[in-house]
């Protein structure tokens, strides 16, 4: 009956009651929103680089060098020469290395040129290697007579790409598909490389990283496509892997003190970790705009609860007459907070969970972000169980008002 | 056997209300003696403000007195706690308000069972509430359509109806009645009147029916003007000098 009278009575007020439950729902996809977005970046961007000890690019930033060559957000202020690149992976320590070369598109889909060293030495997650689930790998040097074929009878023969995950899925590509290049970066581009069409040779398995994303080529065809030249004059960045860690500091200082051109080496960790710095006062923000949003939600709860115990007196006298306790209808007024905030969280979460289902594509594509739906985990709850106690702190107002009300209370008039 | 209402010595002043000038506690009930025998059908009258509506609460054991002795089926109220004055209303008194028995937004079903929803330890009668209830329904002519009718959605005459059926289903020893008649035209109120009282009669309960209106009385077993038994009148002046 207690849980009856508390429904009843909320659905008799329900215009309010809704309007408040919405409240509390919308702030909910916010607080809980922005608190999973940043857990899942850091979780996707620290998963994204493993193995690589040093990030080498044109100089600019630590955080934009790792942003364009890992995540493939923003571009490259300027290449390396090709011989510089040459000049430094011959340098005694360095174990392995893997140009990146960026800049050209297919329907939207980053197009990176490399060397089948990717395949070999790239790590993500937990140091996994990228395993390729149909086809083979593209070969290195495929230019031999694609070259000089393209010219005489646009036989296109060896020209190949390595699609990632997703863009073998979203596009619905499969191994033996032909495609061409875009220039830049948009999805309509009006310079193409209509006559060097490329072969989808391999799809790779899904990794949660922005390599899903990626259109891999062989460095050479995409200077094919470029130049007609088979040797590559410039590359966007490269990773390298040393022999022994210990050499990383030398190695980096090095690099950044190379005289031919200025060139910048980073270590992804130390990046990432200032990344999180600058991002850490923005977070923070966030949480304060997001956690009084909650607050507010919460106070109008409260406020609509206190508005309504004028026109309740009635109700109040109605159950004490039948027996019902003090302590009883302070319950009550306890009940229906509880129940219209966690109607609120429910919702929120239900929420959040179908906005991200929906918007994860676009926003795996844009950003490289992998979000995942499961909003309901042991990053959340701490938020849920503090905005119910919080709940059942305000609510304490209307029902000890209640409580004092029903205890002075007599009847007739 | 036992009285149904005993009063002794019974003195009461109301709640002092916080006012910017200071506040006075003006005693306003002191009855030497009063007593309701079992299945007596009461009716106290006097004017407004005489206090009538207090000697209720006091009844029900939801004001509480200076002083004296109120026993209400042989429990001195007075020597209750809170909690058990609460507990003993719900099993012994069924209270009819003025207007406003019901809660709006249950059904009259839902609200008529609402009188055993604080007992706790549930209904131990050998029918079940489901038969009660219609039991009832039919005895107060309520049409059985508007069972799981939410109460707005009735007249008034048929809430104060459903009000009765709410008092009487756990067969209260004592149904306290604040005026219920008010806001009724006058065959509904002498129709509700004899209804109460030919519902009341079969379940023996006791009836204390409290009324402005001298003309309802002749429905009623005895008539008491609350005048007579409250002598606090003779002591206004004398102040705080006869509080027993």
């Amino acid at each position: 009956m207690f849980v009856k009278l508390a429904v009843s009575s909320l659905v008799h007020r329900r215009l309010a009651v809704i309007l408040t439950v919405f409240s509390i729902m919308f702030s909910t996809f916010v607080v809980l929103g922005a608190e999973h977005i940043r857990h899942e970046t850091r979780n996707s961007f620290s998963k994204t680089v493993s193995g690589a000890d040093l990030i080498v690019g044109a100089r600019t930033s630590q955080v934009n060098l790792l942003l364009y060559s890992i995540f493939r957000i923003g571009n490259a202020t300027n290449n390396i020469s090709w011989s510089s690149y040459q000049q430094i992976v011959s340098t005694p320590g360095i174990a392995w290395s893997i140009p990146l070369s960026l800049g050209d598109s297919h329907r939207g889909y980053r197009v990176m040129g490399t060397t089948s060293d990717y395949f070999t030495h790239f790590r993500y997650g937990n140091n996994q290697a990228l395993q390729i689930i149909d086809g083979v790998e593209f070969s290195d040097h495929p230019s031999h007579h694609a070259g000089a074929d393209s010219h005489a009878g646009h036989d296109h023969a060896g020209l190949s790409a390595v699609l990632g995950a997703d863009v073998a899925a979203r596009l619905g590509y499969h191994t033996g598909r032909d495609f061409t290049l875009a220039h830049g970066l948009a999805s309509i581009s009006f310079s193409h490389h209509d006559d060097h069409p490329f072969t989808v040779v391999g799809i790779l398995a899904p990794t949660g990283t922005p390599v899903d994303q990626t259109i891999h080529v062989s460095l050479e065809s995409l200077e094919a496509v470029h130049h007609g030249g088979p040797t590559p004059e410039a590359i966007t960045a490269f990773l390298i892997g040393l022999e022994s860690r210990q050499d990383t500091f030398g190695v980096q200082r090095e690099i950044n003190e190379y005289r031919p051109e200025p060139l910048l080496a980073i270590m992804p960790g130390v990046a990432l970790t200032e990344l999180w710095q600058m991002m850490g006062l923005l977070e923070r923000v966030l949480a304060l705009i997001a956690g009084l949003v909650l607050v507010c939600a919460l106070l109008g709860m409260t406020t609509m609860l206190l508005s309504t115990l004028q026109q309740r007196e009635r109700e109040i006298a109605v159950l004490r007459a039948l027996g019902a306790r003090p302590l009883f209808l302070f319950a009550l007024i306890q009940a229906e907070a509880f129940l219209m905030t966690a109607a609120g969280l429910a919702l929120g979460l239900m929420l959040l969970a179908v906005a991200i289902m929906l918007g994860n594509d676009w926003i795996s594509a844009e950003y490289g972000l992998f979000l995942s739906a499961n909003v309901l985990n042991e990053h959340t709850f701490p938020y849920l169980t503090a905005v119910l106690v919080l709940t059942a702190m305000l609510a304490c107002l209307p029902a000890a008002m209640t409580y004092r009300r029903s205890l002075a209370l007599r009847l007739g008039n | 056997m036992t009285a149904s209402i005993s009063i002794r010595n019974l003195s009461y002043s109301p709640p002092i209300k916080r006012t910017g000038s200071g506040s006075v506690t003006s005693r306003i009930l002191y009855i030497p003696e009063w007593d309701v025998q079992p299945g007596e059908r009461v009716f106290l009258y006097g004017p407004s403000g005489s206090g009538k509506t207090s000697l209720l609460n006091l009844v029900c054991g939801i004001a509480n007195a200076d002083s004296g002795q109120i026993i209400v089926n042989g429990t001195d109220l007075c020597t209750l706690s809170a909690r058990a004055k609460d507990r003993f209303r719900m099993q012994t008194t069924g209270v009819i308000f003025q207007q406003f028995n019901l809660l709006p937004y249950l059904s009259v079903n839902d609200n008529i069972k609402l009188g055993y929803a604080f007992s706790g330890a549930g209904s131990t009668t050998a029918v079940p509430v489901d038969t009660l209830v219609k039991q009832l329904m039919d005895r107060l002519k309520l049409p059985r359509t508007c069972l799981h009718q939410k109460a707005a959605c009735l007249s008034f005459g048929q809430q104060q109806r459903v009000a009765i059926a709410r008092a009487l289903i756990k067969s209260p020893p004592l149904i306290v009645a604040d005026e219920p008649t008010s806001a009724l035209d006058a065959e509904t109120r002498d129709d509700f009147i004899s209804t109460l009282l030919e519902c009341s009669a079969s379940s023996n309960s006791t009836v204390l029916f409290v009324s402005h209106e001298h003309s309802l009385g002749a429905h009623f077993d005895r008539l008491v003007d609350l005048r007579s038994i409250n002598k606090v009148s003779h002591s206004v002046h004398g102040g705080n000098s006869h509080v027993c």
